[in-house]
């Protein structure tokens, strides 16, 4: 049960760095060609919805393993996440959004799989 | 202050990081195998591997122990038992040989696998230091004193520290840059590297450094501990760690109490939890005591652990140490317990290495990023057919020995503990004699010849060796990955540690392939032809995977 309540954890982790890097200059012009910048309020809701994400990650690290063990966990579980989007972000920037959509289902999915399964 | 605060934070990030750079990468690297030194330990045992455990009650299991420890141990001053737990669940027993007289320093440290339900020794294993070398090495290095290598440990992790807080100081977009990385763009490339893996691994490079030197705090800091007990150092650290007194031995000889009691009372102080180590001091004497430490207990942070001594010829109760934890004691405890990592299940150990292995990424970007920025500095005199200076041409020698030549010892080690005969005199020794002689090789050669050629052939000699190691456990062993991985059977561990060389050295080498010239660079044309010869001649701009 750990494992699914990890991929959870590592999902929203990297949906949540997602969001946050979708909403910056240099990588919304990454993905979506150059000289193309977020208006206010795209910048805003990836902010939010970054935000959110990576406390649920903080969330879901704590619930997995209290909070001292927890708190560990959540910065190894950000770390990873950030390093597997940097590689995303360099060679595939266009499938970022994609992706990062994917982790954003798979992490509520596997969530909701993993604390209903406990 | 010359030109403001954060070019002189770049002043210091460049030559406090340069200057201990190679001491760093080797601590790193040792240091974050060593998050699997009892998996590398079992891997260099593999008489271990088919071992049938039979799981057994803590207190069988110590009855057992202490008996195999009467048979054959029965004039060791010390025995140490430590109790099976999920990542070992064998029955490891200690003791240390008398003193031999005439002979300088304690006597010869002995262990023994046991199996918990039987008592019986698991396999005659062969002879070698397994991981636990290469989490030394970490740490006391080797050829030296161990005092001497911790001075020059914590002198480097001290630099370290001041390296990453500059770092962060002079590093001017942090956030903007902070999942940036632009391939094929010469030092771009490199400093986006060396960001990316320090600033995305930040809290850990900052906690295993700060708290790499606490773990050694008493020895670089001893300066108010010996003010406050005017110099008693032993008084210090009894009262500091509640360490349990160990009496002369009295010379008449006793039996050992029952130890059932004891465990109990020992369980039942700490509401249930398990035991983990005993420690049984003169033992079959009149002034015999046998202390017990708990159990690590997974969701605590900190490395100290309960213990309780008892008296062991009549098994009463002396004292219990560890129940009141001090504030102090206990952060020391935390920060202690974070960089050992004890805590941590697999899932999370792994995390642990991936982060290691950014710092790794880190110190071998960093040490290159300095050889790429001064290269530069040599663009014309190198296009006229000239040679780098005497600096540059060090470091990429140093670079070269330390960031390819040390896959390549570590790769020999492995090699040396399937080769090497099993029964041979001095093993051990020739085993940690492999992992310097290749070592050596590598780094002569490397200052021979700092080019990148050189880096190439060392990439693709280390990942060879590396990603060979499963092909050479199919004729040494019988658990090789066709066993482990295919038919299911043997320890996780093993098929783990395969799995993972194997893919190291096809990265190694990938990186070699990547260093090639290209191939744009050979149209034929004069001045392009020269540019080539710069390129040949170690150009290390277009360096990228080199780790």
């Amino acid at each position: 049960m750990i494992a699914l309540g990890f991929i959870s954890g590592l999902a929203f982790a990297y949906a949540g760095w997602s969001a946050l890097s979708i909403g910056m200059d240099r990588h919304y012009s990454d993905i979506h060609g150059r000289g193309k910048e977020p208006d206010q309020r795209t910048r805003n809701q990836c902010r939010l919805l970054g935000t959110l994400a990576l406390i649920a990650t903080f969330a879901v690290s704590v619930k997995l393993e209290g909070w001292t063990v927890g708190a560990v966990l959540c910065l190894g579980i950000l770390t990873a996440g950030a390093l597997l989007l940097v590689l995303l972000l360099t060679y595939a920037p266009h499938r970022a959004i994609k992706f990062g959509k994917l982790a954003g289902f798979l992490s509520v999915l596997s969530c909701i799989a993993w604390l209903s399964a406990r | 202050m010359r030109d403001g605060f954060r070019q002189s934070m770049a002043w210091l990030h460049t030559w406090s990081g340069l200057l201990v750079c190679w001491v760093l990468f080797l601590v790193f690297t040792a240091g974050t195998a060593s998050y699997f030194r009892d998996e590398i330990s079992l891997w260099m045992q593999p008489e271990l591997h088919p071992a049938v455990i039979t799981p057994a009650s803590d207190v069988i299991a110590a009855q057992n122990a202490i008996r195999m420890l009467e048979k054959e141990a029965a004039k060791a001053p010390r025995w140490f038992i430590t109790m099976p737990s999920d990542r070992n669940p064998e029955l490891r027993v200690g003791w240390t040989s008398p003193p031999v007289k005439g002979e300088k320093g304690r006597g010869k440290f002995n262990s023994a696998d046991l199996n918990p339900a039987t008592g019986e020794r698991l396999a005659e294993v062969r002879e070698t230091r397994g991981g636990d070398f290469i989490y030394r090495l970490h740490y006391d290095l080797h050829y030296m004193p161990a005092k001497w290598a911790r001075w020059i440990i914590g002198f480097c992790a001290m630099f370290m520290l001041v390296a990453i807080i500059s770092g962060v100081i002079t590093h001017k977009r942090i956030f903007k840059d902070f999942f940036t990385f632009r391939p094929r763009k010469g030092q771009r490339s490199w400093l986006d590297a060396h960001n990316a893996v320090a600033v995305l691994a930040l809290p850990y490079h900052l906690m295993i450094t700060y708290s790499g030197l606490v773990t050694l705090m008493f020895m670089y800091m001893p300066f108010g501990a010996q003010v406050a007990y005017n110099g008693d150092e032993k008084a210090f650290l009894a009262e500091s760690f509640r360490q349990a007194e160990i009496k002369k031995p009295a010379g008449q000889p006793a039996q050992l109490a029952a130890l059932e009691p004891m465990i109990a009372q020992a369980e039942k102080h700490w509401n249930g939890g398990q035991i983990g180590r005993l420690t049984i001091n003169n033992p079959g004497d009149a002034h015999a005591t046998i202390q017990i430490t708990r159990q690590r207990d997974d969701k605590q942070l900190s490395h100290l652990r309960q213990s309780m001594q008892f008296d062991g010829a009549t098994g009463a109760l002396i004292s219990t140490m560890g129940d009141e934890v001090s504030g102090a004691a206990e952060s020391r405890g935390v920060l202690y317990g974070l960089h050992v990592a004890e805590f941590a299940h697999p899932l999370l150990r792994t995390l642990f290495f991936l982060c290691g292995f950014a710092g790794c990424a880190m110190v071998a970007t960093g040490a290159l990023l300095w050889a790429v920025k001064k290269r530069q500095g040599y663009a014309k005199v190198l296009a006229k057919g000239g040679r780098v200076g005497f600096g540059l041409r060090l470091v990429d020698g140093l670079n070269i020995g330390a960031i390819a030549g040390l896959p390549i010892a570590l790769a020999s080690y492995f090699w040396a503990n399937r080769l090497l005969e099993v029964g041979m005199e001095k093993r051990t020794e020739a085993e940690i004699s492999c992992f310097f002689i290749a070592w050596g090789i590598a780094a002569i050669l490397a200052h021979i010849r700092p080019n990148r050629r050189m880096w190439q052939w060392q990439l693709v000699a280390g990942g060879v060796l590396f990603a060979l190691i499963p092909v050479l456990n199919v004729f040494t062993t019988d658990t090789h990955l066709g066993v482990t991985l295919f038919q299911g059977k043997g320890p996780v561990a093993v098929a783990g540690f395969d799995l993972f060389v194997l893919g190291f050295g096809l990265l190694l080498i990938y990186a070699a392939k990547r260093l090639a010239p290209k191939k744009v660079a050979l149209k034929v044309n004069a001045k392009d032809k020269a540019i080539e010869k710069t390129a040949n001649d170690g150009d290390h701009t277009t360096l990228r995977e080199a780790t």
